[in-house]
């Protein structure tokens, strides 16, 4: 088997999707992902034609996977409502979204998780700078800030990414 | 509650339509893909992530409902609400359908212009 390390943030996926085509193409297949989705194990195979896909999903549900199983979807775990879907092709290239509508509302269930943690962030830097400032003898205050501050940023970026990605598809249903 | 329905769904896109009147008979999700893509004659082939994401959307809203299991595979079929609104579209189909024909009866398709 053969190890790669490949870090990717959620809104790239289409890189990873095409990536991973271009590598069976090249005769190697997925096999599984470790840590995330950040270590991907291949194994050699007849070069060929497969379509990869990323999805989320909050909660994996026993209809979710019928459906794609029935419609040929090989499904790998990724972790954290992540999922790597493998189906492969002779012609025409297979999707497992053709219509914006329903991306888009799994992207605003996505954003929607994230504006929630954002909140809880924001709540709990709050109050724990106001507890550094009633007492100073504690924990460094910089410190404290450098963190939550670095959590915002990260929070921030990621929102602001998912909301572009649905005024993308949004642009491309109308 | 209908008026609700008609301006969050309205006009529907073509999976929308397709899903919907697919659901006059209880089917199952691959089923559906199945069905719709026999009637477009492979005009249009639905994803499984677009069916699912549909369905669970559909039944929030009770457009449809279960109607039993088949293989183990839930089967889904229309509510009285999705009814009304899939009549709601084929109306404004309907007059689409309508004035294109009467505006361009007298236009020769086949020409280049």
């Amino acid at each position: 088997m053969i190890r790669i390390f490949r870090w990717w943030w959620a809104w790239e996926y289409e890189k990873i999707e095409n990536w991973l085509e271009q590598m069976e193409a090249a005769g190697l297949k997925l096999v599984e992902t470790r840590f995330k989705g950040v270590f991907f194990y291949f194994e050699k195979c007849q070069p060929g034609k497969a379509r990869y896909c990323i999805d989320y999903q909050n909660k994996l549900t026993p209809d979710y996977l019928t459906i794609i199983s029935d419609d040929g979807w090989k499904l790998y775990q990724v972790g954290m409502g992540w999922y790597i879907l493998r189906k492969q092709y002779e012609e025409d290239r297979p999707e497992l979204y053709t219509d914006f509508e329903a991306l888009i509302a799994r992207n605003k269930s996505l954003l929607s998780i994230c504006l929630i943690l954002l909140g809880i962030e924001l709540a709990s830097l709050g109050n724990l700078i106001y507890s550094t400032y009633k007492d100073p003898n504690g924990s460094s205050i910089a410190t404290t800030c450098i963190l939550g501050a670095a959590a915002i940023a990260l929070f921030s970026f990621i929102i602001t990414s998912l909301t572009l990605q649905i005024r993308k598809f949004t642009g491309k249903k109308n | 509650m209908r008026e609700k329905l008609k301006k969050s769904y309205m006009p529907m896109t073509e999976s929308a339509y397709y899903i919907l009147l697919s659901l006059m008979k209880p089917r199952h999700g691959y089923g559906i893909i199945l069905y719709v893509k026999e009637i477009t004659h492979e005009r249009i082939n639905l994803g499984a992530g677009t069916i699912y994401g549909t369905l669970t959307r559909f039944e929030k809203d009770s457009l449809i409902e279960t109607a039993g299991e088949e293989d183990r595979r839930k089967l889904y079929k229309l509510t009285e609400d999705g009814l009304w609104l899939l009549g709601q579209e084929l109306e404004r189909i309907d007059e689409l359908h309508r004035n294109g024909h009467i505006i361009l009866e007298d236009v020769d398709y086949d020409q280049d212009i």
